[in-house]
C-alpha cells in the first residue's frame, strides 16, 4: 500500500514539474517577455534593457527556471503584469467561486448520472433505458457554450424564474451548475450503465441472485459497487475538467472564478497570471487524481497487491 | 429482474425538475432607484492616476472631477470645481485656473489649489501616473503644478500648446492627505474624489456599486444607486437586458438591434471613433507609392460596406479628423475600380495571369490585410469584404484574421501586415485627432511621413487663434486625402442597449455619464 502511494507520488511529482516547466516556456512563446511588461510606443531602449534586468530576462533560460521554481515553492508565483498585485491573492480570490461552481456541477452530475445509467441497466432495451441514453448522448455532443445560452433563454428570459449572470445566492448557481455539470453528468451516466451491465452478468451476481438476495440487494450492494471503480476513476478526472474546464461557463454567466480570471489573462497577455493558473489547476487536478487512487484502494483491495 | 422503480425515479425526476420549481430566483428589475449598467470588464484599479480601460474611466467619470470637462454636446467647458480659466497671454505656456469655493472631497477634505497642485504632483510621479494618466503627462509635458493662493491654481506647460484644455478633462483629482497618506493598494480599489458620487462597495469581477455624494456641491444626481457589472458575454448582456435586469448595455451588434426595440431601446449614436485600413510604409514596397494607395481607395465600396455588413450603423469619411474639425470640402475617395486599375497599371503593377498584377519583373502584387475579430463592431467581416473588392482589382491577397490580444502588439511595434484594420479613439479636438499621422506620434503605426504635412504640423502646435488652427488644419486634411496613408472607412456607430425605464442619452466619446440621467416607471 505504502509503495504503491509512494509511486503514485513520484509521478505526481514528475507531472507537476512537467507542467511548470511547459508553462515556464509559454512565456518564452511570446517573443522576448520584457515587451509584455511595457509599451513599446513609450519606452526607450534603455528602459526596455533596465527592465529586462530587473525581472532577470538577461539570465539564461535554465537558471531563469530554477529561481521560478524556488519561488513557486515558496508561493511566490509573481506579479501580475495587468493588476499589478500577486497572482496567487488573484487566484485565491476567484477559487471560491470556481470551486462552488465545480462541487455544485458535480453533485448535480452525480445526482442524474448515477440513477439514469442504473435505470438504463436495469432496464435494458425498453424506453427508460433508450431515454436516458439518448438524452446522455445529447449532453455529451451538446456545447458548453450552446447549452449554457439555451437555458439563459428559456429559463432567464422567457420565464423569468432565474437570473442570466452573476453570483449570488442558490438561484444563480442553478444554470451555470446544470451547464457545467451537463457533459460529466452524460458521460457517466453511460459509464455506469455499461459498466453495470457487465458487473450484474459475473458469476458472482449469479450466486448473490441463487442465494435469494433482493434484486435492489444485488444491484446495488454487489453490483453498483464493483461497478463504480473504473467510474471513480473518471468521475477524478471529470472532477478536474470541471475545475479548469469551466472557462466558457464562466464567461456566459458572469461567473467570478479562476477560469474567467484565465480568460482575461489571455486576451490581456498576462503571461505570468496564464502561468499561475495553469500551474494551480494542474496541481489541483494531480492531487485529485492522488484521491481517487487512495479511493482505489478502498474500493478494490486487489489494487493495494498490484 | 425486479425493478425498482420509485425511489430511482423519483430520484431522477426530482433533480431534473428541482432548477424549475425554485421559486422567484433574482428579483427580474433592479430596485426603482437604482441602475445597472453592463460592461465587457470590470475595473483593475480606480487609483485615479493609474487607470487605463474605457469601463474604468466610465466608473470613474462618477467620482472625479478634473478642471475641464466635455459637455454633452462634446464642448469643451471649465470643470464643476472651476469658475473660469485662462492662457496667459505674456507667456502662453501658464495656464491659470480660478477654483470655485467651498468644494470637499467625499472625505471632507478641503479641494483647494493646493489639492489640484498635489494631484497633479502625484499624477506626474513616473512611479504612480501610468496608463491614460502616462498618455496624458506625455500630451501636457507639465514643467510645474502651481498653487499661486488658495483657489488659484497654474498650471506651466515646457512649450504652448492650444489643446492642454482638452487632455485636462481627464486629468483625475482625488484627496490629497488621502492620496498621500495610503498605500497603493488600498487607494486602488477605494477611491475618494469629489463628483456626484462615492463607491460604497466593490466586489471584484461582480459589482460595483455608488451612491450620491453627499458633500458634492454640483447638481444633485437623480439616480440613488449606479452598479456597475462586468458581464463578458455580449449575448448574455443583451439577455440581461431583454429580462429587465439591467438598464445600459454596451457593444450591442446592429442585427440584435430590432430584438431589442422589442422590449426595450436600442440607441445608434455616431460616435468619434475613426476606423480605417493602416497603409504601412515599411511593408511591401508598392505601398510606398501614392498612386498605390490612392487606388487601393478607390477599389473598395465602402457605402456598400456600411449597408450590407454594418446595416448603416456607420458614417462615411474621406478624412480622420472628427466634426467640428473636419475639412467639410475633403470628399471620401469614389468607388471606381476602373481608376484603381489605372492607378495600379500607372505605378508599374500591370495585370497577369489569373487576375494576379505583376510588376515590370513579373513579380505578383501580393499584399496582406489583416483585421481583428470583436474589438470593433462587425470588424471581422468589414476586413473580409474589404479584401474582397482588393481581389477584385488583381492584388494577390493574404486575408488574416486575427484575434485581438494577437493583433495589436505587431502594430504598436510596427510590425503589422502590409494592411490592417484598426480604430482610433477622439477626444473631438482636430489636433489630437490628426496628430494620429504625424512623424513622432506613437499611434503613427504605419511610419506615413510627408514633409507638407510636417510643416502645416508645426505650425498648429504653436497656433492659439481659432480661425488659423481651423484653416491649418483643413489644409492637412487636404494633404491626408492626396497622400492617402490610410484606406478611409468611416466613423463607428456605437450601438447601447437601454431599458424603457431609464431616460439617458449616450455621448459620442463612447463614456457612460449617468449624472444627468433619470428614471421612469
Amino acid at each position: 500500500m505504502t509503495q504503491y502511494l509512494l509511486r503514485r507520488l513520484i509521478q505526481a511529482v514528475i507531472v507537476v514539474l512537467g507542467v511548470t516547466a511547459l508553462a515556464f516556456g509559454v512565456l518564452f512563446l511570446t517573443g522576448d517577455p520584457v515587451y509584455l511588461l511595457v509599451d513599446p510606443r513609450g519606452a526607450t531602449q534603455e528602459q526596455i534593457q533596465q527592465l529586462r534586468v530587473r525581472f532577470g530576462f538577461d539570465q539564461p533560460v535554465p537558471v531563469q527556471y530554477v529561481r521560478y521554481i524556488g519561488n513557486a515553492l515558496r508561493g511566490d508565483f509573481g506579479l501580475s503584469l495587468h493588476h499589478g498585485v500577486p497572482n496567487w491573492d488573484l487566484i485565491v480570490q476567484r477559487l471560491p467561486a470556481t470551486l462552488e461552481l465545480a462541487f455544485a456541477g458535480f453533485v448535480i452530475a452525480l445526482a442524474v448520472a448515477i440513477p439514469a445509467g442504473i435505470v438504463a441497466a436495469t432496464r435494458r432495451n425498453t424506453w427508460a433505458d433508450y431515454a436516458s441514453m439518448n438524452a446522455a448522448l445529447l449532453g455529451q455532443s451538446m456545447p458548453v457554450f450552446w447549452l449554457g445560452i439555451l437555458l439563459i433563454l428559456v429559463f432567464s428570459v422567457s420565464l423569468g424564474w432565474l437570473p442570466v449572470s452573476g453570483r449570488g445566492g442558490i438561484e444563480h448557481l442553478i444554470l451555470p451548475a446544470i451547464t457545467v455539470g451537463a457533459f460529466t453528468a452524460a458521460r457517466t451516466a453511460r459509464m455506469v450503465r455499461s459498466t453495470l451491465l457487465e458487473v450484474l452478468g459475473q458469476d458472482y451476481v449469479r450466486t448473490a441472485r441463487a442465494k435469494g438476495a433482493g434484486e435492489r440487494r444485488v444491484v446495488l450492494r454487489h453490483g453498483l459497487r464493483n461497478a463504480l471503480i473504473p467510474v471513480v476513476t473518471l468521475l477524478g478526472i471529470d472532477f478536474g475538467y470541471l475545475l479548469g474546464g469551466a472557462v466558457i461557463t464562466e464567461t456566459i454567466f458572469a461567473w467570478p472564478g479562476a477560469g474567467r480570471l484565465a480568460v482575461q489573462a489571455i486576451t490581456n497577455k498576462d503571461i505570468p497570471l496564464v502561468q499561475s493558473i495553469v500551474i494551480l489547476m494542474a496541481l489541483l487536478f494531480v492531487v485529485i487524481n492522488l484521491l481517487v487512487d487512495v479511493l482505489y484502494t478502498l474500493l478494490d483491495p486487489r489494487v493495494r497487491l498490484a | 429482474m425486479k425493478p425498482f422503480r420509485l425511489p430511482v425515479m423519483i430520484a431522477l425526476v426530482s433533480v431534473l425538475v428541482a432548477p424549475l420549481i425554485v421559486p422567484g430566483g433574482a428579483p427580474a428589475a433592479p430596485a426603482a432607484d437604482s441602475v445597472v449598467v453592463l460592461q465587457g470588464v470590470d475595473a483593475v484599479t480606480v487609483d485615479p492616476h493609474m487607470s487605463s480601460s474605457l469601463p474604468e474611466a466610465n466608473m470613474m467619470l462618477h467620482v472625479f472631477e478634473a478642471l475641464t470637462m466635455y459637455d454633452d454636446n462634446m464642448r469643451l467647458v471649465p470643470g464643476n470645481i472651476v469658475e473660469s480659466y485662462r492662457n496667459l497671454a505674456n507667456d502662453r505656456t501658464v495656464w491659470e485656473f480660478k477654483l470655485k469655493p467651498n468644494i470637499r472631497f467625499s472625505n471632507g477634505e478641503a479641494l483647494d489649489a493646493a489639492a489640484v497642485k498635489a494631484a497633479f504632483d502625484r499624477g506626474m510621479n513616473p512611479q504612480i501616473g501610468r496608463g491614460n494618466t502616462s498618455y496624458l503627462n506625455n500630451n501636457l509635458s507639465i514643467r510645474e503644478a502651481r498653487a499661486v493662493d488658495a483657489l488659484t491654481f497654474q498650471l506651466i506647460t515646457r512649450v504652448p500648446s492650444p489643446v492642454v484644455p482638452n487632455f485636462l478633462a481627464e486629468y483625475n483629482i482625488g484627496a490629497p492627505k488621502y492620496y498621500a497618506e495610503t498605500p497603493l493598494p488600498q487607494v486602488a480599489v477605494r477611491p475618494i474624489g469629489s463628483g456626484p458620487y462615492r463607491m460604497t462597495e466593490w466586489r471584484k469581477d461582480e459589482q460595483m456599486v455608488m451612491e450620491p455624494n453627499p458633500t458634492y456641491t454640483g447638481p444633485r444626481p437623480s439616480i440613488r444607486r449606479i452598479v456597475w457589472r462586468p458581464v463578458p458575454d455580449g449575448f448574455s448582456r443583451i439577455n440581461e437586458l431583454l429580462r429587465g435586469s439591467a438598464d445600459v448595455t454596451v457593444n450591442v451588434p446592429p442585427d440584435l438591434v430590432p430584438t431589442i426595440n422589442r422590449v426595450q431601446k436600442a440607441f445608434g449614436l455616431q460616435g468619434g471613433r475613426r476606423i480605417f485600413i493602416g497603409i504601412t510604409q515599411y511593408g511591401h514596397p508598392a505601398l510606398r507609392d501614392r498612386r498605390v494607395r490612392q487606388a487601393l481607395n478607390h477599389a473598395v465600396d465602402v457605402d456598400a460596406i456600411i449597408t450590407s455588413v454594418l446595416l448603416k450603423n456607420g458614417a462615411r469619411t474621406g478624412s480622420n479628423v472628427n466634426p467640428p474639425w473636419q475639412n467639410p470640402n475633403v470628399k471620401p475617395y469614389a468607388f471606381d475600380q476602373r481608376r484603381a486599375g489605372q492607378l495600379l497599371d500607372e505605378a508599374g503593377w500591370r495585370m497577369g495571369p489569373n487576375n494576379i498584377r505583376v510588376n515590370a519583373q513579373g513579380q505578383p502584387l501580393r499584399i496582406t490585410l489583416q483585421g481583428p475579430r470583436g474589438r470593433y463592431l462587425k470588424d471581422a467581416e468589414v476586413t473580409q469584404a474589404i479584401g474582397q473588392y482588393l481581389r477584385q482589382v488583381g492584388i494577390d491577397l493574404n486575408l488574416q484574421i486575427i484575434d485581438w490580444a494577437q493583433y495589436v502588439p505587431p502594430i504598436l511595434q510596427k510590425r503589422a501586415g502590409d494592411l490592417y484594420l484598426i480604430g482610433s479613439g477622439s477626444n473631438f479636438e482636430g489636433q489630437a485627432d490628426i496628430s494620429d499621422l504625424q512623424m513622432n506620434s506613437s499611434s503613427n503605426y504605419g511610419n506615413w511621413r510627408n514633409d507638407q504635412f510636417e510643416s502645416e504640423w508645426n505650425r498648429l502646435i504653436g497656433e492659439f487663434d481659432a480661425a488659423k488652427r481651423r484653416e491649418i488644419l483643413y489644409r492637412m486634411q487636404d494633404i491626408v486625402k492626396e497622400d492617402a496613408p490610410y484606406i478611409f472607412l468611416y466613423f463607428q456607430v456605437d450601438i447601447y442597449g437601454v431599458s424603457q425605464r431609464l431616460n439617458w442619452k449616450p455621448l459620442p466619446n463612447e463614456r457612460i455619464r449617468l449624472t444627468q440621467a433619470t428614471l421612469g416607471q
